[in-house]
């Protein structure tokens, strides 16, 4: 049996703000591909995003949560810069204490390594783990940055499975990148200095066409094609530099706004929601390089998605929310100290 | 006013607040909410822990307005207005009280469906307290 995604489970908070509400405010929208955004509410944050993605793919997952080997976190919003986020994330999900916790964040890549390293981790030892990637990206709602930035979650749970949905290749780009999307120690918010030098297309087509070449892939063998999408418009911008069909293309932002770390990892959802087993996914993340990954669609991920709530239901489950109300939840109007 | 709870106190019932595990009488099978020493009905001191399913039932209600709560829910309150807390009876007989989160006051009725979710409670003293709310559940409405 091969090891690969034999659950999965998705958290979309239910508050919506129309990005027209944000246009009509600020005169502009930096993000007019995204219609509207998913946020968190008062009462929530990539750790209660993360416990409730992580219970919906447990309880559809052949493994329980005491088998769990490891939990591979990644954000970068946590709650906590010290104190790891995925300890609390640990407890509220099993009772054992004996369970290998690891934080990843520092760009939205962080999310698909993540699920890597959870592959990496069970293929390794034949224990079952679990990916968490979870994320409401922050900045100043003055700055044009700020308008697409969404929130939501996705976990995965691999092991070794019948019809498990299986890593087939990787390739791994690292590059130094100066000015875009940084946040340093200490500071709340994200800034990017929009040099537009543009590393993410370039990063993105040359980890691709790099796995392509190792695996002996073409495009005409992929069915579903997820790509970094912090605006709603840079995977149609690079399938048609790859030469790929926009129809093959999975993003959630659009409806959901940017959800930094959680974003790939929601769009290889919606294909494991959608395809049929047999069919081959590539998934590709971005920060500061890119790594690159094509997946095959197995029977259990077909089972896992029959199982409770769809991810087509829990976004269409959203309130909308003004954009009053979006400053309040969030907690921008909260005065500190 | 506040209804101080020590971070000690606080960390001593996590498999409550995170899990929603309770201990039920091994002797005369109460499910005892929350936990105790001895057990309610009948006193004695010996339990075997379980997972309870966090599916239940309005069984009573009340809004708390600007302003009611304790002070460790002031930033929630600027941030949310009134607030809603339920005793809520629980599948397997038991009855917590809790906050109900991501819904609004009037569509609250006695006997609504509900589901446990894990949220922030409050902050304090640097520290997130996390536990258990419930929301309506949309998939028994
Ligand atoms: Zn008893």
């Amino acid at each position: 049996m091969a090891t690969g995604i034999v659950a999965h489970g998705a958290y979309v908070p239910k508050n919506r703000l129309p990005l027209e509400e944000v246009r009509r405010f600020w005169g502009g929208l930096s993000t007019p591909a995204i219609k509207e955004k998913a946020f968190p509410s008062y009462d929530e944050d990539p750790v209660t995003m993360g416990v409730e993605a992580g219970r919906q793919a447990l309880e559809r997952s052949p493994f329980g949560a005491e088998e769990l080997g490891a939990i591979f976190f990644a954000t970068t919003s946590g709650p906590y810069e010290e104190k790891p986020n995925v300890s609390t994330i640990a407890s509220a999900l099993t009772g054992s204490s004996r369970i290998r916790v690891v934080e990843m964040g520092g760009s939205p890549r962080a999310g698909l390594q993540a699920l890597l390293s959870a592959w990496e981790f069970s293929a390794s030892w034949s224990k079952p783990a679990m990916a968490i990637a979870s994320d409401a990206p922050i900045a100043h709602p003055a700055s044009s940055l700020e308008h697409g930035l969404g929130a939501g979650a996705a976990a995965f749970v691999i092991g070794e499975g019948e019809g498990a949905t299986t890593l087939e290749a990787v390739e791994s780009i690292s590059v130094e990148t100066f000015g875009e999307r940084f946040r340093r120690r200490g500071q709340s918010y994200l800034q990017d200095l929009e040099l537009r030098q543009d590393e993410l297309t370039g990063s993105v087509l040359k980890a691709i066409e790099g796995l392509m070449e190792g695996a002996r892939i073409s495009l005409s063998q992929v069915e579903a094609l997820v790509l970094p999408d912090p605006d709603g418009g840079t995977p149609a911008r690079i399938a048609k530099a790859l030469g790929a069909s926009p129809e093959k293309l999975l993003s959630l932002t659009p409806r959901i706004g940017d959800t930094g770390a959680a974003s790939v990892p929601l769009g290889l959802i919606a294909a494991l929601e959608k395809l049929e087993a047999g069919k081959r996914i590539l998934v590709c993340s971005y920060g500061a390089g890119a790594d690159a990954t094509s997946w095959i669609m197995g029977e259990a991920s077909i089972v896992s998605r029959q199982r409770g709530r769809s991810l087509e239901d829990i976004l269409e489950r959203g309130r909308i929310r003004s954009y009053g109300d979006y400053l309040k939840l969030r907690g921008f109007l909260v005065q500190k100290g | 006013m506040s209804s101080y709870v020590s971070l000690p106190i606080f960390a001593s019932t996590l498999r409550e607040r995170y899990r929603l595990e309770e201990p039920r009488c091994r002797s005369c099978g109460t499910l005892n909410v929350p936990a105790r020493m001895a057990c309610i009905e009948c006193g004695r001191g010996d339990f075997d822990w379980e997972k309870l399913t966090g599916r239940g039932r309005v069984f009573t209600y009340t809004v708390i307005a600007r302003g009611g709560a304790p002070t460790e829910f002031d930033e929630q309150q600027i941030m949310s207005g009134s607030l809603v807390v339920a005793i809520v009876e629980l599948e397997e007989g038991a009855k917590v009280v809790a906050q109900l989160t991501d819904c609004d006051p009037e569509e609250v009725r006695v006997g609504s469906p509900l589901k446990a979710v894990f949220r922030k409670l409050y902050d304090q003293e640097g520290v997130v307290r996390y536990g258990y709310k419930f929301v309506m559940d949309e998939e028994r409405e």
